[in-house]
């Protein structure tokens, strides 16, 4: 019995001749195969016995073994190898493994090689538990080894592998079924999948690794999950009832992986904030070509394609910093059939809040997105056959077709698409043709554009919008209007029908700081004569509570025609008026200082019905139809001097006034001839609610003011 | 001790002239406080609806009494005595005094209420449930994602910031209507109290200092 130390090392073999055995090249799992090796010496060098081999501690830059034992004892049917280790620790396992215990009874020797069927290896402790396997092993020579593994129970599923090593390098054949998610989570470096997570589902994997001592050269794997369930700590990334595969490929060239991976979701609904999608009948198709450089911990993409039916497809390429999770440069090209889809699944989750989150848009779009540093540098889309639509009912289009194009360099994006139709707010319009350019954060029309509406026309002549994609919006532009239809508009807003035009010159429309501002004059051709509307200035005009300021200056109109529209009772002679300080609230009135009287030198007949004075009394009384209580009752007509009729109105109270009576009170009409009526009210001050409430219930044949 | 009686004079005069000033800088004396408080009320219970518990005790909630309060009455926070305030009474004329209502009832008021209630039946499960809460700035946000389903989240995010823009306008619109755009801050400190002592039971809100109460 010879007895030899090599450091920390204790060797004991037992037999005839007695020669020093050198321990070298202990390499990876070569160490574990040492006595196997020892086994190879040549009878004549050594005749064995029985060998015993312990160490204290063995270590290289990956791993280290602590109390390493290992025996080989002839037996009458063969050897019998034994080795033990009380701790093993290696980089790659989430923590350390103890009390090894490898076991082969009957183990083959073919000239200098040796197999083991039937081995059989416990663990005491490891991160996975404790572990009952059977171990196959082939000792061809030292550069052909295959070590087979059976039974492995980790995360509460099986894992069988074979591990083929010879001198050009190691193969390793992984095949994991029924793994539980959660309990793989201890292997599993905390980036993929953090602690805080909660998680839950089920997977199985089939891998084949290949490399060079303890580095990885190549790689597939395919992994099938399903009843996937995570969800971080405040519920921004989560999967619910996911299922799906990753199939990934790749092998290391020079300093870089170069690889593809294909990731499939074909069931489960997703969250990560703010995007939801649920996969059902089309599943997600992810594939992703190119290479990693892990010095600099790049992604350079040479394709990306992406098919989440009917949502998008994508198509591309990149270069992403892993580091900075951040895309230095990217270029997609984009497609979808169901713009309803990527509006309700992309677009609007980016705009709740604005004017943009109640949208219903229909439509195929398909174009390109070029990024750069995470920024958007240049996009164009094409726009097929798309209805958009606001719930609120401010605007609706139809109809679109065309190209639209933005950029952030300094280079202009020329943009044309037409609009078959569409409405603002109750206004409908008719075919539009828009041609304009794209500035980085602005944009201007190239031509004048021409809006059909109301059987007349506005010319938009101008635009320059700015601040429009950064800052508070900002943008002017000019525009005339011709010949709209009086008869159209009241018929669109659901007015009596008013018979006249509508034209006017506005130079410059400005909107700034959420108000939109008028110069010049609408002129409304109307009722014989004509309304100027000047100072026009709208606030909020597309918010919650839009306000309107306006003054209106009314001239030559024709009662007659006035009374008839509004179903007031007839009344003829002339009319004119101002209105000052026009304040509408939500397109209601809340001021105005307005009067609306007789021309002092009127040419036309001055008559006006009963029912006229009936509704004159019982908008300054509340009361009406006294007329026919009286010997007045059976005279249907009647002359007058002169009509006048003042109102302002502050908040919810209106005051009212007409010509001076001597009394106190003051004359709505003056009468004239016989029978002579006049008409005088007493009250100056009535409820602005009540005063309306008086008009809406003015009824002439049945019919009702509005 | 003539003397000392010019020297007193001198001095409640001094006071005087310095209340008269305290007066002229301290504006939002004029905000009527417990009318706005009231129409805060009438407004939060319509909105609340049957949610909400007439009935209940509207004792101010723990953490949402003395802070806010000094905030709607900046000038009970200069600490003067009574005194100080029947003299300041007498200085401000009768009419800024004889107008104590807040008026709720324009035409955009009414929508901006309409629209609240209309939209309260879809929110009062996600109150309940603790996934959104009052904040004490007069709106309402997302207080636990995860307690919303996924399939819901962006329908409740956009009702979320509907409803936000509904109260924010509210609380301008009543400050305009009123013919005082300066009081929104005030009105909004009232209104952000009141939707917190409306609360029905179970609702969760945000005192005074941020952090999360569930209504008792």
């Amino acid at each position: 019995m010879g007895k030899f130390q090599f450091g920390k090392v204790r060797l004991q073999i037992g037999s005839r001749l007695r020669r020093p055995v050198g321990l070298f090249a202990f390499k990876g799992l070569a160490y574990l195969m040492l006595g196997l090796y020892l086994l190879s010496i040549p009878r004549s060098v050594v005749s064995l016995s029985d060998v015993s081999l312990q160490t204290h501690k063995l270590t290289s830059d990956a791993w280290s073994a602590k109390g390493l034992h290992l025996s080989l004892n002839q037996t009458a049917r063969g050897l019998s190898l034994q080795l033990t280790v009380s701790e093993f620790n290696h980089q790659a396992l989430a923590g350390s493994v103890k009390g090894i215990d490898f076991r082969c009874a009957e183990m083959q020797q073919v000239d200098h090689s040796f197999f083991c069927q039937k081995g059989r290896l416990s663990i005491a402790e490891s991160p996975y538990g404790a572990q009952q396997a059977d171990v196959g092993l082939k000792y061809i020579d030292s550069e052909h080894i295959e070590i087979k593994l059976d039974g492995l129970l980790i995360a509460e599923g099986g894992i069988s592998f074979v591990l083929n090593m010879t001198k050009a390098g190691w193969q390793l054949n992984l095949d994991g079924a029924q793994l539980s998610i959660d309990g793989l989570r201890a292997l599993l470096p905390s980036e993929i999948l953090p602690q805080a997570w909660d998680v839950s589902g089920w997977l199985s994997i089939k891998a084949k690794l290949s490399g060079v001592t303890s580095s990885l050269q190549q790689a597939e794997v395919s992994v099938e999950i399903k009843q996937l369930n995570y969800a971080d700590e405040e519920g921004l990334q989560v999967a619910e009832n996911g299922s799906g595969s990753l199939h990934v490929e790749a092998e290391q060239s020079d300093l870089k992986w170069v690889g593809s991976a294909h990731l499939l979701l074909n069931q489960g609904q997703y969250y990560s904030d703010p995007y939801y999608i649920e996969v059902t009948e089309s599943p997600l198709h992810l594939t992703l070509k190119g290479d990693w450089s892990a010095a600099q911990n790049q992604l350079q993409l040479e394709q990306v394609d992406l098919q989440l039916r009917p949502v998008i497809e994508l198509k591309g390429s990149g270069q992403l910093d892993l580091t900075e999770f951040a895309i230095q440069h990217a270029e997609v090209q984009f497609e979808t059939a169901h713009l309803d889809e990527l509006y309700k699944t992309i677009i609007q989750p980016l705009v709740i809040g604005s004017m943009a989150d109640e949208l219903e848009i229909t439509g195929a779009l398909q174009g390109e997105i070029e990024l750069v540093e995470g920024e958007v540098a240049l996009i164009r889309t094409q726009l097929k056959s798309i209805d958009v639509e606001d719930l609120r009912g401010v605007f609706a289009l139809n109809g679109l077709q065309g190209s639209l194009a933005w950029s952030n360099s300094e280079k202009a994006q020329a943009s044309r698409f037409k609009v078959e139709s569409g409405h603002l707010y109750q206004i409908p319009h008719g075919p539009l043709a828009v041609r304009l350019q794209a500035l980085p954060n602005g944009i201007s029309l190239l031509k004048p554009l021409d809006i059909p509406l109301l059987g007349g026309h506005i010319i938009i002549d101008r635009l320059e919008a700015n601040h429009i994609f950064h800052g508070s919006p900002e943008w002017e532009t000019g525009a005339e209007v011709i010949n709209l239809s009086l008869e159209e508009l009241s018929t669109a807003f659901d007015w009596p029908t008013m018979s006249g035009k509508l034209n006017g010159k506005l130079p410059t429309m400005h909107y700034q700081d959420e108000s939109l501002d008028f110069d010049g004059a609408l002129k409304v051709d109307v009722f014989g004569g004509q309304i100027e509307v000047e100072q026009l200035r709208i606030k909020q005009p597309l918010g919650r509570v839009p306000e309107l300021f306006a003054a209106a200056e009314m001239k030559g109109l024709d009662l007659e025609q006035v009374t008839r529209t509004f179903s007031f009772g007839h009344i003829e002679g002339g009319l004119e008026g101002w209105i000052n300080g026009l304040h509408l609230l939500n397109w209601e009135p809340v001021a105005f200082q307005a009067q609306f009287n007789s021309p002092a030198d009127d040419d036309l007949p001055h008559r006006i019905s009963q029912r006229a004075v009936d509704n004159l009394t019982s908008i300054g009384s509340g009361m009406g139809g006294s007329l026919q209580n009286t010997f007045l009752g059976i005279f249907k007509e009647f002359r007058y001097n002169r009509i006048e009729l003042q109102a302002s109105l502050n908040g919810d109270l209106a005051e009212l006034g007409g010509i001076d009576h001597p009394d106190g009170g003051y004359y709505l009409v003056k009468g004239a001839g016989l029978p002579r009526i006049d008409v005088i009210a007493r009250n100056r001050r009535v409820a602005w609610k009540t005063l309306v409430e008086r008009l809406k219930n003015i009824r002439v044949e049945g019919m009702k003011v509005r | 001790m003539i003397k000392r009686t010019v020297m007193l004079r001198s001095f409640f005069g001094y006071a005087l002239i310095a209340l008269s000033l305290a007066a002229c800088v301290t504006i939002n004396i004029y905000f009527p406080a417990a009318a706005a408080e009231e129409a805060a009320r009438v407004i939060v219970r319509d909105v609340l609806g049957d949610e909400a518990n007439p009935d209940q005790p509207q004792e101010a909630q723990p953490e949402s009494n003395q802070d806010d309060d000094q905030s709607f009455y900046p000038f009970n926070s200069t600490k003067l005595t009574s005194a100080a305030e029947v003299m300041l009474n007498f200085l401000i004329p009768n009419a800024h005094a004889e107008q104590p209502n807040i008026d709720i009832s324009s035409p955009s008021i009414r929508k901006l209420r309409a629209s609240m209630s209309k939209r309260q039946s879809k929110l009062t499960g996600f109150y309940r449930s603790g996934a959104l809460g009052f904040t004490n700035k007069g709106l309402i946000t997302i207080r636990d994602l995860k307690k919303i389903p996924l399939k819901e989240r962006n329908r409740v995010k956009k009702l979320v910031a509907d409803e936000n823009g509904d109260r924010n306008s509210l609380y301008t619109e009543i400050a305009r209507a009123n013919g005082h755009p300066e009081w929104e801050q005030s009105i909004r400190d009232i209104f952000a109290r009141v939707w917190i002592e409306e609360a029905p039971k179970g609702y969760w809100y945000q005192n005074s200092k941020g952090k999360w109460q569930r209504s008792e």
